[in-house]
């Protein structure tokens, strides 16, 4: 395991994870993740490893599916009203420490349309080779949705891994910063 | 497929959940409706005594998982795991020796003063510590195929264990069960192993005292060495 963290950052994510995807090796597994998570799975590496031998790129959680104008993976709406629990998969922890309480989503591993940006791991050379990247279009929102939507065009499979964290923040929907981003999606990708 | 969590514990009845890391951290398995658990509460008798007795009341089908009760599990994926796991092994643990040696007084020491065996035989990682996500320790790369697993945590079918005899020795209470337990199973023919789980241990196991020294030398009358 290698370290790259971009310290005091203001940037979006899709300007850092770019050049921090472009930096690395050829041979490298890259692994994106939110820095309010904590890892309570100490196997983390051999699991990123096995996800990937199944996967093109993996996340903790997600929908099988995708729907028109979806805000968010685990919404279908703009009434934010969740998926059924039979498109959805993961399990992930929420608190301020380790060890959270585990919300269930669906039952992993499970083949998907969408990966919570939280956690996302893929080959350096499985996204060089497909042209698949991070769009600076998007800062804090929406860059998760449209990676995987551009990853699956190029077609990549998705899925989710049994990989245990606990995220420490929760996801913030209907900002004007998040409004501005899930416009600048449907604009991009019409629906 | 029933998976039932199997322990023991000094507390009180109301007192497990509230009070030992493994009952809290059951908790965080209730999405799982394929697990099940019992704990032998206000308990002073040996393990041995307390997980037979679970294992004879058990169905046929059931997958046992032995505790203790002072474990956090970091890992919400346990039983998903614990399954995975019997698909390779008969018996799994967390941390063991792919080898014994003549009077070997751990599953991780070599020799009566102590000293770990070698890196390259032994197999696991395990977090210690006070609270969930403890300091890890490093044994060896998981899975590995052992000869002995550390008690802390042991998985197998029910119907394995009763069609190969393998039973936990009430000669023994709360220290050596574990290493006899590896050594009848071996010695049975079932093949064990570690497996990736992750799991935070609150205290140190006691090596040493006098109940220890009386329980290492009834395994070492049983076994002769």
């Amino acid at each position: 395991m290698t370290v790259q963290v971009a310290t005091s950052n203001k940037r979006g994510l899709p300007l850092v994870y770019n050049e921090m995807l472009d930096q690395a090796t050829d041979d490298s597994v890259v692994v994106f993740m939110h820095d309010d998570i904590w890892i309570d799975d100490y196997y983390l590496i051999q699991r990123v490893f096995e996800g990937l031998d199944r996967f093109d790129v993996i996340g903790i959680a997600g929908n099988r599916r995708r729907v028109a104008h979806q805000p968010a993976w685990h919404y279908i709406n703009m009434e934010f009203q969740w998926d059924t629990p039979e498109n959805l998969s993961g399990l992930v922890a929420h608190g301020p420490q380790p060890g959270g309480t585990v919300q269930y989503y669906g039952s992993v591993p499970a083949a998907c349309e969408f990966l919570d940006g939280a956690f996302l791991a893929a080959k350096k050379s499985t996204l060089v080779k497909h042209n698949v990247r991070f769009d600076p279009l998007f800062d804090f929102h929406f860059y998760d949705l449209d990676f995987c939507r551009t990853a699956r065009k190029k077609g990549l499979q998705l899925g989710t891994w049994p990989i245990c964290i606990t995220h420490q923040g929760s996801s913030i929907f209907g900002t004007p910063e998040w409004r501005r981003n899930y416009q600048a999606y449907l604009t991009k990708w019409r629906s | 497929m029933n998976v039932q969590i199997v322990s023991a514990t000094r507390c009180a009845p109301g007192d497990f959940q509230i009070k030992t890391a493994l009952g809290k951290s059951l908790e965080r398995l209730a999405h799982d409706g394929r697990m099940t658990v019992r704990v032998a509460t206000s308990n002073s008798r040996g393990l041995p005594l307390v997980y037979n007795e679970m294992l004879d009341q058990a169905t046929d089908d059931t997958v046992m998982v032995f505790m203790h009760d002072d474990i956090w599990i970091d890992d919400y994926y346990l039983i998903q795991r614990v399954l995975q796991g019997l698909d390779q092994f008969d018996v799994i643990g967390i941390a063991g020796n792919r080898r014994r040696v003549a009077n070997q007084p751990g599953w991780h020491f070599k020799d009566i003063e102590g000293h770990q065996d070698d890196p390259e035989n032994l197999s696991g990682l395990i977090a210690c510590g006070p609270q969930p996500g403890g300091e890890v320790q490093y044994y060896g790369a998981v899975p590995a195929a052992c000869e002995l697993l550390d008690g802390v945590f042991l998985a197998g079918k029910k119907r394995t264990l009763t069609q190969h005899n393998v039973r936990f020795d009430p000669l023994f209470d709360f220290h050596f069960y574990d290493m006899d337990f590896c050594r009848t199973a071996r010695q049975n023919g079932l093949r064990l192993g570690t497996w990736p789980i992750c799991l935070t241990h609150q205290s140190n196991p006691i090596f040493g005292s006098l109940e220890w020294q009386r329980n290492y030398q009834a395994y070492l009358t049983k076994w002769s060495s």
